[in-house]
């Protein structure tokens, strides 16, 4: 993904009023950002959700379902996307319990329109920043796939903090064997120093703790 | 009547006294002195046991009035302190006036107005007052009791056994001479401002008439009967008043907060309603001074906005219209309305919303359903809401059938009803009772209204709308309203 440009950012709208969805959906065009709007949570979920950041335009009461309800649930899907709320009514037990749910921004109608796309930006960045966290760990993982067991074995010994002689008498092999697993190791998984493949072991959970 | 012998021994002496003294013959000169010395003498001697005596009588006397004035604040306590149970009050009455009356027994009557309903006893055998509890006394103008109540003096029976109310048969009097022995007896009427509340009776087992003094007494206790009686009148109806003014208040303020929440009920739909196109008025005229800025300027864009908006702010405007329609006159316009018909037209008008879910929807019109007097607008939107909210809750269905039960019936003589049943996954029961407040609605659409609305238009229309759990889910949505009479008075009152 290196070098790739970034998929374009849209923004879901869901309201069951289509001239606002159409007003919001105009709002987001003028600033060009990509905009969807859905009439229903159920229309949204019929969706694949893209490969880009994506933010969420939400209104608290939903036919059926509330909008704080449908926050839970997605968050109980494991569907991590931000989400911006908008409400007819100032609740503020609503509001605090949407903020503390981790809503973007909660705002009563009508908007002031930069507050809106503020609020829509701040969540664009949040999910832009956890795909980039999430596809860093996912590479990271891919390129630790390469290793082989006995140099997967040997990096998870060696970033726990053993040297080279322990590790050939733990594994029963000389030690340079060890020096040549450890060196492709390093250069598979593209670490320059070995603290730079402990943070690596780190953030794979695979770094052995020595008891 | 204090200075008067207080019992029979002491009067018969007295009476003794008297003949020994007019018991005098003329005697010879010489034996006259030495009578008259002796007469003197036993004189000064008989004045001194006289005047013992009379300070004996003084003391007992006393001591008679010393416990009858205890008896009496005994009672008069026991009547303070009673929480409306009588019978430890009339119990300890009759106890006293039995015992310092010399007397044996002890009779309470009550008078309903037609009988004399024996209340109270002291040492009556249980025969007598089963035999009372069976037959009511009603006392007729010959019998002693009948005398009594008609002149509300006390009457006084030397020997009951020999008495014409006896030798009559009157069933009571009869219990009273055979089962209780009763011979002399003495019966005080109890009566307040002027009114007959019963009947105080003492007994003896012998023929012995009772004093004035005694009867006196048992005067003084029938009226702290009378006393403990309306006492006890005036706690009941005290609490009843109470009672009543409780409830009146509190029905006030339920109206009065009723009345509040259905204004707020209104203001938060209205503001619901207005902010809605609102919120469109302010993000397209946004988007099109977006679109004006754009180099070169989005005028297909800014053109469309503009459209957009002059629609919005019509629909603004057609709020305010139509709640104008629904609150402004609402008494006015009243006219019978068929139910059966009206569900069926809400029904149709949503056809589109429920095939397009799949609903199947079972109508169930009861025959002969007697129209109702109101408002046709009103009770039309208070079932499209109802329809509208059992369709959208079954929007949350994975699996199962979807289900939409609407029923007209009649629910009682002057009553009807409508049923909206869903099969939907049913309210939470922690929040169905909040569910008729304001802004716990869900979401209106259109005019739609919410159920506090709905519940205010209902009971508007002198009717209820209540909700309950479906079984074996879902809910069940319930307007009641009165037929078509009782709906018209409503209507012209």
């Amino acid at each position: 993904m290196n070098g790739q440009p970034e998929p374009q950012p849209i923004v879901f709208v869901i309201d069951d009023d289509s001239a606002l969805r159409e007003a919001l959906s105009s709002l987001f065009r003028s600033v060009g950002l990509q905009a969807k709007a859905f009439a229903s949570t159920s229309e949204f979920l019929q969706m694949n959700l893209p490969e880009a950041p994506t933010c969420l335009v939400l209104d608290v009461r939903l036919p059926g379902l509330s909008g704080l309800d449908f926050q839970s649930e997605l968050a109980k899907a494991n569907i991590d996307i931000p989400i911006v709320f908008m409400t007819g009514h100032g609740d503020i037990p609503m509001t605090v319990r949407a903020m503390k749910a981790g809503a973007v921004e909660f705002l009563p109608k009508p908007f002031r329109d930069q507050d809106m796309l503020d609020a829509v930006q701040a969540g664009l960045d949040r999910d832009r920043s956890r795909r980039k966290n999430a596809s860093d760990a996912a590479k990271l993982k891919a390129t630790y796939d390469t290793l082989t067991a006995r140099e997967q074995e040997v990096m998870r010994l060696v970033t726990a903090g053993l040297m080279n002689k322990q590790i050939a008498g733990k594994l029963g092999v000389s030690e340079i064997t060890v020096k040549v697993h450890r060196g492709n190791a390093m250069r598979k998984m593209g670490a320059k120093s070995l603290a730079e493949l402990v943070r690596m072991a780190d953030a794979l959970g695979v770094r052995r703790t020595m008891s | 009547m204090k200075r008067r012998s207080n019992s029979d021994g002491k009067s018969v002496k007295a009476g003794r006294r008297g003949t020994a003294a007019r018991k005098r013959r003329p005697l010879p000169t010489a034996a006259r002195k030495r009578r008259h010395l002796r007469t003197a003498v036993r004189r000064r001697t008989a004045s001194v046991g006289r005047r013992e005596r009379r300070d004996q009588r003084l003391a007992r006397e006393l001591d008679d009035i010393t416990e009858q004035q205890r008896a009496t604040s005994a009672v008069l306590r026991l009547i303070g302190g009673s929480s409306g149970d009588l019978q430890p009050v009339f119990a300890s009455i009759l106890a006293s006036a039995v015992r310092l009356c010399d007397a044996h027994t002890g009779v309470i009557n009550r008078w309903d107005g037609e009988a004399l309903q024996l209340i109270a006893t002291h040492n009556m055998p249980p025969a007598y007052v089963e035999l009372r509890k069976r037959s009511p006394y009603r006392p007729d103008q010959h019998s002693a009791s009948g005398r009594m109540l008609a002149t509300r003096a006390p009457i006084h029976i030397a020997d009951l056994a020999a008495d014409k109310t006896y030798l009559g048969g009157n069933p009571p009097t009869v219990a009273a001479v055979e089962l209780a022995g009763v011979r002399t007896a003495l019966a005080v009427p109890m009566w307040t401002e002027g009114k007959l509340v019963g009947s105080f009776t003492v007994g003896r087992l012998e023929v012995r008439p009772f004093t004035d003094k005694q009867m006196e007494i048992v005067q003084d206790f029938a009226a702290q009967a009378v006393i403990a009686v309306e006492n006890t009148r005036l706690l009941t109806e005290l609490r009843q008043r109470t009672d009543e003014l409780r409830r009146s208040v509190g029905a006030l303020q339920r109206e009065r907060s009723n009345r509040l929440m259905n204004l707020e009920a209104m203001a938060a739909a209205i503001s619901h309603e207005v902010r809605q196109p609102l919120a469109s008025i302010a993000a397209n005229c946004s988007a099109a001074l977006r679109f004006l800025a754009h180099d070169p300027p989005n005028i297909e864009e800014v053109r469309a906005g503009l459209n957009r908006t002059v629609n919005d702010s019509h629909r603004a405007s057609q709020v305010f219209d139509n709640i104008r329609a629904l609150f402004g006159k609402a008494d006015q316009g009243r006219q019978a309305v068929d139910l059966n018909g009206l569900a069926r037209g809400v029904l149709d008008g949503l056809r589109g919303e429920i095939e397009d879910r799949g609903i199947i929807v079972e109508l169930a019109s009861a025959p002969d359903l007697p129209p109702i007097i109101g408002h046709r607008g009103q009770l039309q939107e208070v079932l499209i809401n109802l329809v509208r909210n059992a369709i959208e809750a079954m929007d949350l269905m994975t699996d199962g059938r979807r289900t939409l039960k609407v029923r007209t019936e009649r629910s009682a003589a002057d009553k009807v009803s409508v049923t909206i049943e869903d099969s939907g996954p049913g309210i939470d029961p922690s929040q169905i009772k909040g569910i008729f407040e304001p802004f716990v609605t869900t979401k209106a659409r259109g005019m739609g209204l919410g159920l506090a609305l709905c519940r205010m238009i209902v009971e508007r229309h002198a009717g209820q709308l209540s909700a309950s759990p479906a079984q074996p889910r879902g809910s069940i949505f319930r307007v009641v309203l009165p037929a078509g009479r009782n709906a018209a008075t409503d209507a012209t009152g």
